[in-house]
């Protein structure tokens, strides 16, 4: 597409044909100054209150001028119209402008418009996060207005360091993209190479997280995620301290965090709002949580059906009872009862939530009880079962990669037993060893280890020896 | 090559290192753990010029790299025949552990996984053998623990005649054929060379003296019975009285396993990439197959045993249900019963503990029995020689029990050569029957 035409009416004309006269583009003629203009807005998009307070009334008593450059002048040195004023110069910039909510300004005889901010579009306000729960923090999230996002990371860190560079991606959705990173702690060739990934990206729309993270994260198939997200602006303000990088999309209430390590999985920000011995024992929670939720079914099903002799003799016979009944193999039991989980936990995602609470009576009440009195499922499998999933509940950033996990092992566990187990361990290390992001390794600073890196991770050191540390992300970087 | 530090190079190595241990299949003594500790401090002395050159910048000639590339080729297949051979004695499924099939089954899916990891990279696999390592240090730890019962302690001399220092000096040299990794990997780690390899060297001696001492506190007594006295420490000591905790040490094995062959694997293809600079793709999966087949080299994986494991029968005597067996390296005289000649074979194997090869058997001596059909079974079946001398006596149990049997088979032969007695070898025997 070209620039702007002179003729006003060759422009109107032009934009009428790109939009295919669809109706929210709205052109209003008038004419100030004796000068024939237009102005171009969506509706929908741009406060028709705002616009006429603050650029209808001052524009039409513009007295009479003896050309249109001599009235943009006029406009632009002596009029505050709005805040953000830009310029625009052609047809691409001005359907951008106008989609996302600014008016736009035409005259007779210019080839460039004036464009207001006058966004006047409804929008969610600020509410608690519903994903990363909190307790003593703040009870804010992200929105899916990205201005709305970038004024809470302003308002918790006020400093002229933290940089906020606005960009555009998407062919069709011209989403706007915000990148975050505090100046003073992010090395500029990093924010190279993650522009030049952002560059890569041709996508015709952003509609989630997922559309960039990939441009972001290594091209070889990793199990966990290299980037994060967070819908909390206080962690992310945290990150940024750090000295990552966060990428804010419009429409979206989360922000990707660049890098992502394994260790955050088992921090939260509540961590800090506790005495150190009780955020460690915390900390340690999640960790055996977190191997629970992946190792406890495998190692069930191989030490029942492969090496009965690890369990004292007690035990033994108590399994030995409840499985007499079952018809199935352990394996398979295990295998039906997690998958009747999986099936639950997405069944009661995507309902509506008036129908989730019937879901929660069928699965916990009649699926439930009537395997175990059927015997179809024993009750020591169901318990495992239950204290597994329950354990992945405990990490809930890591949910998805522990669900695959879990069965991947019980497959291996029931097959192979502990050796099968094993060997699956050696390979599921050496993937998430080898993950990396812009050179920062997914598991430090576990491996490689960096013993200053443990005060925040194996233990979480009083804030006052945290605060001497001066942590940034750049330690770990290889 | 990517770089690695100085304790990820330690642990990649050292669990290299117990798990040779671990296949190691001979006795065990304080004297091997001095012995050993000795032998590692000595080839710390001996690589510190090629440290000293490295920290220089120096690199190897390529001759050098080569050789090195088909020690560690060697020294892969050494390790894959220790898994092989302590397959079926670790608590790899019972079921599927146990021959040909089992074996393979286990080695192949190790040598997968261990590949899958080497095509990682050289730093994801430096990454993970580091939480590995330490893994494998706390399991190691319970096991040594648990070993220094004050019972136990009475086991140092009992196991005094089962190891010298010598024994513990060679092992430290035989056992260490990841010193060739660590030669070839020495110029990717950063920072001091030195460092390195004093924090490689004290583990190891560190770690191999205590997993040796483990092995001799806990099995000191039983030295003579252990296969795999390293293995059989783990196995046999219990830090919890109630229950067995063995079967866990199968993780140690099977994880330092996949490490260790990793670490070979790894390094050959990088010293085949520092070699042949165009070698680029499937480097580690030739790397892996050389290895596999060094393997079978040094074990003979498809063979059914050693040949020192078996029993070579010299003299058989038969009355179609008893055998009556004397041996060439055996002083035993084995009489096994039988519904038939093969089935009193059979039984004749239990009895002797291993399995009874009659290929070489010099001399038969048939009772009252159906002797073309014993003759024809032994000549078929059993896959006797067909030079093998057929005599008759009245009572071949008794003939072969008071008789040495090569006095009586040296009489036959030379009353054979005389003409005075007719030839006797099972072909012409059996010739003569067919008539």
């Amino acid at each position: 597409m070209h620039g702007l035409e002179t003729s006003l009416e060759k422009s109107i004309d032009k934009i009428k044909r790109i939009s295919g006269g669809s109706s929210d583009v709205l052109v209003n003629r008038f004419v100030t100054g004796g000068i024939s203009c237009a102005l171009i807005c969506c509706d929908g998009m741009a406060s028709s209150s705002v616009m006429s307070e603050l650029i209808f009334e001052p524009i039409t008593g513009i007295s009479a001028k003896n050309d249109a450059p001599e009235l943009f002048h006029h406009i632009s040195g002596e009029l505050l119209l709005s805040v953000d004023r830009p310029e625009v110069r052609d047809y691409p910039t001005l359907f951008r402008l106008i989609h996302s909510g600014f008016a736009v300004l035409l005259a007779e005889g210019m080839d460039y418009g004036l464009g207001f901010g006058v966004q006047g579009y409804a929008s969610r306000g600020v509410q608690e996060p519903s994903g990363e729960g909190n307790i003593m923090g703040a009870h804010e999230g992200f929105t899916e207005t990205v201005r709305t996002n970038m004024s809470q990371l302003r308002r918790r860190l006020k400093s002229p360091e933290l940089v906020m560079e606005m960009m555009i991606k998407g062919s069709k959705s011209n989403t706007d993209i915000c990148l975050c990173y505090m100046k003073d702690r992010v090395p500029p060739a990093l924010m190279e190479r993650i522009r030049r990934s952002l560059d890569r990206t041709d996508l015709e729309a952003v509609l989630t997280t997922g559309y960039l993270r990939p441009f972001t994260e290594e091209k070889r198939y990793r199990i966990f995620n290299t980037t994060g997200t967070t819908e909390r602006p206080d962690v992310l303000c945290s990150k940024l301290i750090e000295g990552r990088v966060a990428i804010l999309v419009d429409g979206i209430p989360y922000a990707i965090v660049i890098p992502r390590l394994f260790c955050e999985n088992f921090q939260t920000l509540d961590d800090y709002a506790y005495k150190p011995y009780y955020a460690v024992f915390i900390r340690w929670l999640k960790y055996s949580a977190f191997l629970l939720a992946v190792f406890l079914p495998a190692l069930y099903t191989a030490i029942v059906m492969y090496h009965p002799e690890l369990l004292n003799s007690t035990l033994l016979m108590i399994l030995v009872d409840a499985e007499k009944e079952a018809p199935l193999s352990i394996l398979t039991e295990a295998l039906f009862v997690l998958l009747m989980y999986e099936i639950i936990r997405e069944a009661g995602v995507r309902l509506p939530k008036p129908t989730g609470g019937a879901v929660s009576i069928i699965s916990g009440l009649i699926i439930g009880d009537a395997a175990v009195k059927s015997g179809l499922v024993s009750t020591p499998l169901l318990t495992v079962t239950a204290l597994a999933v329950l354990g992945g509940l405990v990490v809930p950033d890591i949910a998805p990669q522990i669900t695959v996990l879990r069965f991947l092992f019980l497959l291996a566990g029931g097959m192979f037993g502990l050796f099968g187990i094993s060997l699956l361990s050696c390979a599921v290390l050496a993937n998430v060893c080898a993950s990396e992001n812009y050179g920062f390794p997914y598991t430090a600073p576990f491996s490689p280890f960096k013993a200053s890196g443990m005060a925040d991770t194996a233990v979480r050191e009083g804030m006052e020896k945290l605060q001497s540390r001066g942590f940034t992300v750049e330690e770990y970087h290889e | 090559m990517n770089s690695i530090t100085s304790p990820q190079l330690a642990a990649m190595l050292v669990i290299s290192d117990l798990f040779a241990l671990m296949c190691y299949n001979g006795g065990l003594s304080a004297y091997t753990a001095v012995g050993l500790a000795f032998g590692i401090g000595l080839q710390y002395v001996m690589v510190m010029p090629l440290v000293k050159a490295a920290d220089k910048g120096k690199t190897l000639p390529k001759s050098v790299k080569f050789l090195l590339a088909v020690g560690i080729v060697l020294w892969g297949g050494a390790l894959l025949g220790g898994l092989w051979k302590a397959a079926d004695i670790t608590f790899v499924p019972y079921e599927n552990a146990g021959g040909f099939l089992g074996k393979l089954e286990i080695t192949a899916m190790v040598a997968a996984v261990s590949l899958y990891v080497a095509y990682e990279g050289t730093k994801a696999a430096a990454r993970s053998s580091l939480i590995a390592a330490f893994t494998g240090v706390i399991f190691l730890l319970t096991d040594f623990i648990s070993g220094m019962r004050p019972s136990n302690f009475g086991n140092i001399s009992l196991s005094a005649q089962y190891g010298t220092f010598m024994d513990g000096l060679r092992l430290s040299f035989l056992s260490g054929g990841s010193l060739i990794a660590f030669i070839a990997l020495l110029p990717c780690v950063k920072g001091s060379k030195n460092k390195a390899a004093a924090m490689y060297f004290l583990c190891r001696g560190i770690l191999s003296a205590a997993v040796v001492m483990t092995a001799v506190l806990v099995t000191g007594g039983i030295m003579d019975t252990a296969d795999f006295p390293v293995i059989m420490s783990a196995q046999l000591s219990q830090p919890f009285s109630s229950q067995r905790i063995d079967a866990l040490f199968l993780i140690l094995f099977a994880v330092f396993g996949v490490f260790a062959i990793t670490v070979q694997v790894m390094t050959a293809a990088f010293l085949a990439g520092e070699i042949f600079s165009r070698f680029r793709r499937w480097r580690c999966t030739a790397a892996i197959a050389l290895s596999l087949l060094a393997m079978g080299l040094f074990t003979g994986c498809t063979s059914t045993g050693q040949v020192s494991d078996k029993s070579y029968v010299r003299c058989l005597g038969t009355d179609g249900k008893t055998v009556t067996l004397s041996f060439f390296s055996d002083e035993r005289i084995i009489t096994a019963e039988g519904e038939d000649i093969s089935s009193a074979l059979a039984e004749a194997e239990i009895t002797a503990g291993r399995p009874v090869v009659t290929g070489f058997t010099e001399l038969m001596i048939l009772g009252d029995c159906d002797r073309k059909a014993v003759l024809e079974d032994m000549l078929k079946e059993w896959k006797v020689s067909p030079s093998c001398m057929v005599m008759y006596s009245g009572d071949p149990e008794f003939t072969i029990k008071n008789t040495d049997p090569s006095l009586l088979e040296g009489r036959l032969k030379e009353a054979v050569r005389q003409g005075k007695a007719p030839r006797c070898d099972i072909v012409t025997v059996l010739g003569n029957m067919q008539e």
